[in-house]
């Protein structure tokens, strides 16, 4: 016995109506799934990525020893500050190019040193061996009312 | 009427009882084919250590901080004041390691036995899969207790990630939450490692329990020639498969127990940003492939390594020949022993790589690609 709330068999027309409704519920939800999904990639992006706020490190200069390098880490970027002998200092980024290590200033060997992968740069921050694939960033310094002031 | 048996009506009328119970008795006592042996307890196991790893997961959180200030002390507290906060964690550390080893070990029987072949390729697929979410609870559990190693080994691994070529920098930040590591990428690899890959790696066994238990466990005839299973012969799955596995379970089970008394997850030192360490290594697992990135140029080392990944992926499409066992099919089975061989011998190496070790009664010293050099005495 026929169920009797079966809808009675679609003419060609109907059909057509029930498959418009479809495809416009389909897209419909499509745009649904779209205005959650794009706010929710906006809202996964960090929203400081634009790095620390802080742009200088500020710092009595004879707190460090001429021949002597060391790692400032406020700021939220390691900094390697190097007091050359004759007393005039060089700031670089510590972070290693390689792998994002944090490097350190070996005063035997008169050289800066990545401890994971071995790569080792000059005083300058330049490449002397090992997997670094470019330079040390560096950045200026200049004395500001008596005080050492690096830019980052 | 028994009390039993009114209650068992009154639910029958608002729940399917029997239904299910009939269901489960028909699973309880399938024939699987003959020549199932103690080697498939090893699905069962990862079943096992999967939900021992949900339960001490659940109690870890309960002590647990995820912030930079409290990580570390939280994870110290847990391992010196909490009580059986030692073997909770060290049951979790340690059963991570032994599921990515079961893993391995069970990939490898479904690969000697050709398992995987038609029409099984995506039970393969999704055990792949599997692998893969749970190399993604290693990496983002190992930096939950904040120590130097964890900070650095993710340091070191979300910058691989930074290097993808044109769209790297963008991947790293939104990964790390940051330009560096810090209390955004803890809350990031918190969430993925307590609730996204959770129900994933729920949601991957789900699907590869069904696939497995309407396709049955693979024979060993070839593809094609396949013998509907002979009750005579076949095994059952209870009581036959299951008296073996609750004979592995207990034993495994033991092994963990001592494995965490004798050899206790480290708290390690605090991460400090300014410090990295010497000697930093990712976690026994990442060592093969953190090895294997060495000896190439970055953007190419990158390259290929997503090469073997795929391979395991979709190795059923590539592998079409019908038969299953391992002697129809000696090519494969070795090149399957030589994948899993060289992989072990990168890791050796990567694990000896930077170190100094005596070797018999010299000390040798190991450079980052893995190159001996003796150490003369007084130098």
């Amino acid at each position: 016995m026929p169920n009797e709330h079966e809808p009675p068999a679609a003419s060609p027309n109907e059909s057509n109506r029930r498959d418009f409704l479809e495809r416009a519920l389909g897209a419909g939800a499509a745009v649904w799934a779209a205005g959650i999904a794009v706010p929710t990639g906006i809202y996964l992006w960090p929203a400081a990525a634009s790095g620390p706020t802080k742009k200088y490190i500020e710092l009595d200069p004879e707190s460090q020893a001429p021949g002597t390098g060391r790692v400032l880490g406020e700021g939220g970027k390691p900094v390697l500050l190097l007091r050359q002998k004759n007393g005039e200092f060089r700031a670089l980024s510590a972070v290693c190019t390689h792998l994002g290590c944090v490097v350190h200033w070996n005063a035997e060997q008169q050289q800066i040193q990545c401890p994971c992968h071995a790569g080792t740069f000059t005083p300058e921050g330049a490449v002397v061996s090992g997997p670094p694939p470019r330079p040390l960033a560096s950045y200026p310094t200049q004395l500001v009312a008596g005080k050492l002031r690096i830019t980052t | 009427m028994s009390l039993r048996a009114r209650t068992n009506g009154w639910f029958e009328q608002r729940f399917p009882v029997a239904g299910i119970r009939a269901g489960l008795e028909k699973q309880m006592h399938k024939l699987l084919p003959p020549h199932v042996s103690w080697l498939h307890t090893l699905g069962g196991m990862l079943l096992f250590l999967a939900a021992q790893q949900i339960l001490t997961g659940i109690l870890l959180m309960v002590y647990y901080r995820p912030t930079t200030e409290d990580a570390y002390e939280s994870v110290r507290f847990l391992m010196l004041k909490a009580t059986f906060g030692w073997l909770i964690r060290g049951l979790h550390a340690w059963g991570a390691s032994l599921m990515i080893a079961v893993l391995v070990l069970h990939m490898l029987r479904v690969f000697i036995m050709g398992a995987y072949k038609r029409p099984r390729e995506l039970t393969w697929v999704g055990g792949v899969l599997i692998f893969f979410t749970t190399l993604g609870f290693g990496f983002t559990g190992y930096l939950l207790p904040w120590n130097q190693l964890s900070y650095w080994a993710t340091t070191v691994g979300t910058e691989v990630v930074a290097s993808v070529p044109q769209i790297g920098h963008s991947l790293g930040v939104l990964v790390r939450g940051g330009e560096a590591v810090g209390q955004e990428t803890l809350a990031r690899f918190y969430t993925m490692h307590v609730v996204v890959l959770p129900w994933l790696l729920v949601f991957l066994i789900v699907v590869h329990i069904v696939m497995i238990r309407t396709q049955n466990l693979a024979p060993l005839e070839a593809v094609g020639e396949e013998r509907p299973l002979d009750p005579r012969t076949a095994v059952s799955f209870a009581p036959q498969h299951t008296s073996r596995e609750l004979v592995v379970f207990p034993l495994f089970f033991a092994l963990m127990i001592a494995l965490v008394i004798l050899f206790p997850p480290e708290i390690g030192v605090k991460a400090d940003p300014t410090v990295t360490p010497e000697g930093i290594k990712p976690e026994w697992y990442f060592l093969p492939a953190y090895q294997f990135l060495k000896y190439l140029p970055k953007l190419v080392g990158l390259a290929l390594s997503a090469v073997p990944p795929m391979l395991l992926l979709f190795w059923p499409f590539l592998d079409r020949t019908r038969a299953r066992r391992p002697s129809g099919r000696k090519l494969s089975v070795a090149l399957g022993l030589g994948v899993v061989l060289a992989t072990l011998l990168l890791g050796l190496v990567g694990y000896l790589s930077e170190s100094e070790r005596t070797i018999l009664g010299k000390r040798v010293r190991f450079d980052m690609y893995g190159v001996p050099e003796l150490v003369h005495e007084g130098h």
